[in-house]
């Protein structure tokens, strides 16, 4: 029965008419990038060009768009329905409400991680057939800012997709768990948002001013993504201000570990808990 | 066989400001295989609130349901899985198409497939079938946010009966419907408990339809249960009718229709239901029938159309303090 009940999830996510909006700007993403990814690829960029390096760079530049998507397909999982009333006749089937819970969670991970997948393969298939591989190549990474070690590029670029990909779910935890308490969308995607958005944003002054403080290595924006503290990129401010470290001050890999996992499972232990105790109104 | 058993059933909603309000208080009753049972009471009574804890989207504060012998509430599954319902309005997906909707709710029913036979095609046959019993079929490829809400309560029907359910709840479902369509709906629901035995609960707060339609009326009023009567102490609407318990029911009738402007009618082995414009004389009737030989060992005055009881229960219960 779960299989069906995802499947029904999935095939609801499907309907959506956000999804050509995203295939648009994804194809458009990719054309663009294709013309003028040559150019980008400079002497100070750290770049290379082959499939590896063009697919990490598109990546991390469409990966701020998965998210957002993430979120909003995530926030309005059981928002929309409880908004609609659709909820009522879902509910009046022989599934009990975890099940529906993890199914529509599950359903909505599948299909972003399907997008994701979907796009990265493209890109780097198209990288491949036009610049070739140098995924052999050797590089020296940190691990947890003070364990130098040696990887491939092809580990490193995939590695780090695979971790930004986790940070979008992540995200999508947030949302979804937001949105089914307070039964709003809109208000979900929103804190979501602001809270995605991180330090780096200009217009979230609050959050600006913790960084390089100790309070920004707590923050989730700051862990969600845990690449960082494995060496495969650097995304967070040092003390000094505009120099990147890969680690909050007085951060590391197992404190990051260890937040994400209590944030997350504190959100979703509190949308399974009201979705199974709530009246349907 | 009681199919459905509310037993001593409180709801107690909470609402802004730490005021409670009391739903249902003490509401206790049984629906059993084949009967059809009316739900009726002016808006607000508590119909939809009953309805929802009976079907798990809302828990009780304190009694107990049971389906099928399974609990709503430690249960749920089990006992949801025998209840096809609609509750309050009936709403689908508006951007899927009938039977789009219908398919998915198929897939996540308990649907038994007969062995030998393939899910899939079992299904949409299935499917078809329904469609065509509460008349959409022709328009099943179109979506749903160009229905009537006529058509959305067919579709809600549908959506109801598709996994055969044991206990068939509508909650207001002629709401939309025209003439026409709550006639399809009782001939439905009639046929559905009387030939397939299934227990039907049906609320209302309009009660000419519902009047030939049940065979049971439950009344419900700020939340509390004031009549659980038969349909046939319900008569058919103008004057008074008797009925009489008597040894000799031919002649009973014979001397009625000799000294009076009344129908009599046979009801069973000793029962003479009189029926007559205006009110009936009982105690005259009464002393021709003794008179004439005929022992009358019971007399009773029948309520008069669902309606009159109706307003006469509700004003009774006038003065009660939620
Ligand atoms: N979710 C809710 N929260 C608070 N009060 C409610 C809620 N749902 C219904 N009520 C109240 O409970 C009473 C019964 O409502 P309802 O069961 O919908 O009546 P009916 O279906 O008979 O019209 C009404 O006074 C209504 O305002
Ligand atoms: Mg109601």
């Amino acid at each position: 029965m779960f299989g069906r009940v995802l499947l029904g999830e999935i095939r609801k996510l499907i309907r959506k008419r956000g999804l050509i909006v995203l295939g648009v700007i994804f194809g458009l993403a990719i054309l663009i990038y294709a013309l003028i990814f040559n150019e980008i690829v400079t002497d100070e960029s750290g770049l290379t060009v082959c499939a590896e390096d063009f697919t990490s760079l598109f990546y991390s530049l469409v990966v701020s768009v998965l998210t957002i998507y993430g979120i909003v397909l995530a926030a309005g999982l059981y928002a929309e329905e409880y908004k609609r009333g659709t909820i009522k006749f879902v509910m009046l089937r022989p599934v009990s409400r975890t099940t529906l819970t993890t199914a529509k969670l599950l359903a909505a991970l599948l299909y972003v991680t399907a997008l994701a997948l979907g796009v990265t393969l493209i890109v780097f298939l198209y990288g491949l057939a036009r610049y070739g591989s140098s995924g052999s190549t050797a590089v020296d990474l940190v691990f947890n800012g003070d364990t130098p070690y040696s990887t491939t590029l092809s580990i490193k670029t995939f590695g780090a997709i695979g971790l930004k990909l986790l940070s979008v779910y992540a995200f999508m935890i947030v949302a979804f768990a937001i949105g089914t308490l307070a039964k709003n969308k809109t208000l979900s995607v929103v804190l979501t948002i602001i809270l995605q958005a991180g330090i780096f944003s200009t217009p979230f002054m609050l959050v600006d001013s913790l960084a390089g403080t100790e309070i920004q290595k707590v923050l989730f924006s700051t862990n969600a993504d845990l690449s960082g503290y494995i060496g495969m990129s650097a995304s967070v401010l040092d003390d000094a201000g505009g120099i990147f470290s890969a680690i909050p001050k007085g951060g590391n890999i197992y404190l990051a570990v260890g937040l994400m996992a209590g944030y997350l499972t504190a959100a979703l232990l509190a949308t399974y808990l009201v979705v199974n105790k709530r009246d349907v109104v | 066989m009681a199919i459905l058993e509310v037993k001593n059933v409180t709801k107690v909603y909470n609402k802004r400001g730490g005021r409670s309000l009391t739903a249902l208080n003490d509401v206790s009753f049984s629906v059993d295989e084949g009967e059809v049972v009316g739900f009726i009471g002016p808006n607000g009574a508590g119909k939809s609130t009953c309805i929802k804890c009976i079907t798990g989207l809302a828990t009780q504060t304190s009694g107990s349901v049971t389906v099928c012998g399974f609990d709503t509430v430690k249960e749920h599954v089990d006992a949801i899985a025998n209840v096809g319902a609609i509750i309050e309005n009936p709403d689908t997906y508006l951007n899927r198409t009938a039977l789009d909707n219908l398919r998915y709710y198929a897939s996540i029913s308990r649907i038994e497939v007969p062995s030998g036979t393939e899910r899939k095609a079992y299904i949409n046959d299935l499917i078809d079938d329904l469609l065509r019993q509460v008349g959409l079929y022709d328009r099943r490829n179109d979506k749903v946010s160009k229905y009537s809400l006529g058509m959305k309560q067919r579709l809600g029907i549908a959506q109801a009966m598709i996994a055969k359910p044991k206990l068939l709840i509508l909650d207001e479902p002629t709401n939309g419907l025209d003439p026409m369509g709550i006639r399809e709906m009782r001939d439905v629901v009639r046929t559905l408990a009387h030939e397939q035995g299934v227990a039907v609960l049906i609320s209302s707060h309009g009660l000419a339809e519902l009047q030939q339609t049940c065979d049971r009326f439950l009344l419900i009023r700020s939340g509390r249960l004031i009549a659980d009567f038969s349909a046939d102490e319900v008569g058919e609407g103008e004057g008074t009718d008797l009925v009489f318990t008597v040894d000799d029911v031919q002649k009973a009738v014979a001397v009625v229709e000799q000294n009076f402007e009344a129908k009599a009618k046979p009801i069973g082995e000793n029962r003479v239901e009189v029926t007559s414009e205006g009110n009936s004389p009982a105690a005259e009737i009464n002393e021709k029938l003794v008179q004439a030989g005929v022992r009358v060992s019971g007399l009773y005055e029948k309520r008069k159309s669902l309606e009159d009881v109706f307003v006469s229960l509700t004003e009774k219960g006038a003065n009660d303090v939620r």
